[in-house]
């Protein structure tokens, strides 16, 4: 990998891992402020994922402003790399950025699971079978352990920087010069 | 003499690429098995692997029950729509390369176009669906799924077989 595109790495998965981290923080907050109903799953997770999925486009972009700046051919291999770097950068920044909020704010997360549960029950046309079905996967997943939080950023790393990996590798096709343009 | 005209974009595949080509097979078909969550192994809800499976795709896919395929009884680490795009990926990557050796033409551009317009009919399928105006089922979400997945497949097979070519032809 060249070293000119560390600085771009660093910018862009530095941003995608603030804006993640703030706007998930304002919706965890927007979700214990709501009366119990499905509006407390639809919006947020809405808005949520669909910053879940910028973030695994990140290394196209990273790439694609690599490219515009320098006009430097990306090959497919390199693109990866970057991908890669980029999507493992933003895991572990916005779960480090999540772990010290938990310092900020300890009860947040039991708060959260609170408000979706009560959300879960207010739900009267859903059969029990997929409420607990529902309520499994969350306990699951419980965010409130640091145990938790931390596994959770091994594997996001993992998963975002694969995802970004393949976004990478994307970029470099759609976006590098190749030799003759240059 | 120049034998062959690869189009805007095209890229050298041959080195490192192709192995990056080959590992990315691999890790597509890895999250592809993980995306199928602890149903496939017959694992009941309570195993590890089920927690982990759904922890990995938390920031990825809503996850919500209702919308995900059920295997064994145990609903996927992931919605129908993501499954489509996890399991069209792979055998993408495999099948595509095959059936441009026996004559299927790539074209960069229309492999660009069709990943947009996969997009773009997705989040109007999301957004129609989250405004009442319509119902969409496992199927649909699939069917648009599997188109997402197969053009990025096609986008990266189609650069696999032009660079190959650029190197045989050097």
């Amino acid at each position: 990998m060249n070293n000119d595109t560390l600085p771009y790495i660093l910018r862009f998965s530095v941003i995608f891992a603030l804006v993640i981290s703030v706007i998930s923080t304002g919706l965890s907050y927007y979700m214990i402020s709501m009366e119990p109903s499905m509006t407390v799953f639809i919006i947020p997770s809405a808005i949520f994922l669909s910053l879940c999925i910028l973030g695994g486009l990140a290394g196209l972009f990273v790439v694609r402003s690599y490219v515009k700046d320098t006009e430097a051919m990306v090959k497919v291999g390199q693109g990866a790399v970057i991908g890669l770097i980029t999507g493992v950068i933003i895991a572990l920044t916005s779960g480090l950025i999540g772990i010290l909020w938990t310092f900020i704010d300890p009860t947040l997360g039991e708060r959260v699971v609170e408000a979706t549960m009560n959300a879960i029950d207010s739900m009267g046309d859903m059969d029990s079978s997929q409420r607990d079905a529902m309520v499994d996967q969350m306990m699951a997943n419980d965010p409130t352990k640091l145990s938790t939080q931390l596994m959770s950023m091994g594997i996001n790393s993992a998963v975002l920087g694969i995802v970004n990996m393949i976004t990478g590798m994307i970029g470099a096709s759609i976006f590098s010069k190749k030799e003759e343009e240059l | 003499m120049n034998l062959i005209h690869p189009m805007p974009g095209s890229l050298r595949f041959g080195g490192s690429s192709f192995w990056w080509y080959v590992l990315l097979i691999v890790t597509s078909i890895l999250i592809d098995v993980l995306s199928m969550g602890a149903g496939l192994f017959s694992l009941s809800t309570d195993h590890l692997y089920h927690e982990l499976s759904h922890m990995a795709f938390g920031q990825l896919c809503h996850q919500q029950v209702n919308r995900s395929l059920e295997l064994n009884g145990i609903p996927m680490a992931v919605c129908s729509r993501c499954f489509g795009i996890y399991s069209s990926l792979p055998t993408g990557l495999i099948v595509f390369p095959v059936l441009i050796a026996i004559g299927l033409r790539y074209r960069h551009r229309l492999a660009i176009r069709l990943i947009l317009i996969s997009v773009i009919i997705i989040g109007v399928d999301f957004l129609g669906n989250l405004f009442g105006l319509w119902i969409n089922t496992h199927l649909s979400r699939i069917i648009l799924g599997l188109s997402l997945g197969l053009s990025l497949a096609w986008l990266l097979a189609g650069q696999i077989h032009l660079s190959r070519n650029l190197s045989t032809h050097e």
